[in-house]
């Protein structure tokens, strides 16, 4: 009785031909000695084949039926490539912009690493004042950078203020 | 001891099913190759738009069909079919001839049917809304009567159909999807399985709990 309720689980997959070779023989030779189980197989084979036929009938769709469906799967598609062209088009014409705005951006922040800081390079361009010490005494300050770059002024806060004058040097001694 | 001995002897086994991978892998290959289908869609992919027309052509009615049993209405169907060909279009370019086209379509239309069923909308009794029409059926009848040794007959008419649209709508999920792939287009065990992304015994068993779900409705609504 268990050996029949396992070879009933096979009989669908045996009537569409799903079964390997081994397990069709081991169905056919249960159904060749089991009446009960022939009986069962034969019934269920004549409803998958009225259910195969039936069922195209239950999703029958007519091929004149998709010709609208087809004509705006082509208006889709064209929308789909135009759309896509386009963006390829925009995206080439931004590539230089967005190269060259990269590029400048790596120039300046080289500059600026190489000659020590944004005042070095704002400060000749006019962009930015420089300290109030380097406008009063521009001779002293010649070679300020070479001075800065050998660190030499150790309190470079102090180019930043007024220097004394001659008066206040003689008074403090 | 015993270890030592089985090493070796695993290491062939393992090799050995290394490589019927590899055959089946190159099997299945050949097996797609062969598929007229994947030639189209290779060409379609090489940017040959008449082939993707073709392909269109051949499969559109198949894909709405399945889809009105899932969406419940022609309309809604055929929106899912343009999605799932555009989709095609789209992915053409990722496309490797794996297995037969159909197959490789089927997972897409399934997993969208699917994914719609899960929209708050679709959680309701789905009806399809337009069966076929009169004539088709009736041509159906005359050519279709199934006639079993026993002398078991049962015949296709509109009333039959009907009510078997009315039981398959009443199926779970995966057991129509499962059903009607392997009923109605024709995909084996193995393709089904592929496209549900499940195993071969989980369709055998899905395939069996729907056809006897049918028969027995079908024989009681007889009754």
């Amino acid at each position: 009785m268990d050996h029949c309720r396992a070879v009933k689980r096979e009989f669908i997959a045996w009537c569409d031909g799903e079964l390997s070779r081994r397990e069709a023989e081991r169905v056919e030779q249960h159904l060749a000695a089991c009446a009960a189980c022939s009986a069962e197989a034969e019934s269920l084979s004549v409803a998958i084949r009225w259910q195969r036929q039936a069922l195209r009938h239950v999703t029958a769709v007519a091929d004149h039926e998709c010709a609208p469906l087809q004509a705006r799967l082509r208006r889709a598609l064209a929308t789909e490539i135009e759309t896509r062209a386009q963006g390829q088009f925009w995206s080439w014409i931004f590539r230089p912009v967005a190269i060259a705005t990269a590029a400048a951006m790596m120039a300046i922040i080289v500059l600026f690493s190489v000659l020590g800081g944004p005042n070095a390079v704002l400060i000749p361009l006019g962009v930015e004042a420089p300290p109030v010490a380097m406008s009063r005494e521009p001779d002293l300050f010649e070679n300020y950078q070479l001075i800065q770059r050998l660190d030499a002024m150790e309190n470079f806060d102090t180019v930043e203020s007024v220097p004394l004058d001659e008066d206040q040097v003689l008074r403090e001694g | 001891m015993q270890s030592k001995l089985m090493a070796p002897r695993n290491g062939l086994l393992s090799r050995n099913l290394a490589a019927l991978d590899a055959l089946n892998e190159t099997s299945t290959r050949l097996n797609a190759q062969a598929d007229p289908d994947v030639q189209l869609m290779l060409a379609v992919q090489q940017g040959d738009q008449a082939a993707y027309h073709r392909l269109f052509e051949k499969h559109v009615a198949g894909v709405i069909g399945f889809a009105m049993q899932f969406v419940g209405n022609r309309a809604r169907a055929e929106e899912l079919a343009q999605d799932v060909f555009l989709q095609v279009y789209r992915t053409r370019l990722r496309y490797t001839p794996r297995a037969r086209f159909k197959t490789w379509l089927y997972r897409m239309v399934t997993n969208a049917c699917l994914s719609e069923l899960r929209r708050p909308e679709h959680r309701v009794h789905v009806q399809p809304l337009d069966p076929p029409s009169r004539e088709e059926i009736d041509e159906a009848a005359a050519s279709s009567e199934v006639r079993s040794r026993s002398g078991e007959e049962i015949s296709l008419d509109r009333e039959a159909v009907d009510r078997l649209r009315a039981a398959v709508a009443e199926l779970p999920a995966q057991q129509r999807a499962a059903l009607l792939l392997a009923r109605v287009n024709g995909l084996s065990y193995d393709e089904v399985a592929a496209s549900l992304s499940c195993s071969v015994s989980a369709v055998k068993s899905l395939i069996h709990r729907a056809t006897v779900t049918l028969r027995e409705q079908m024989r009681s609504d007889a009754e």
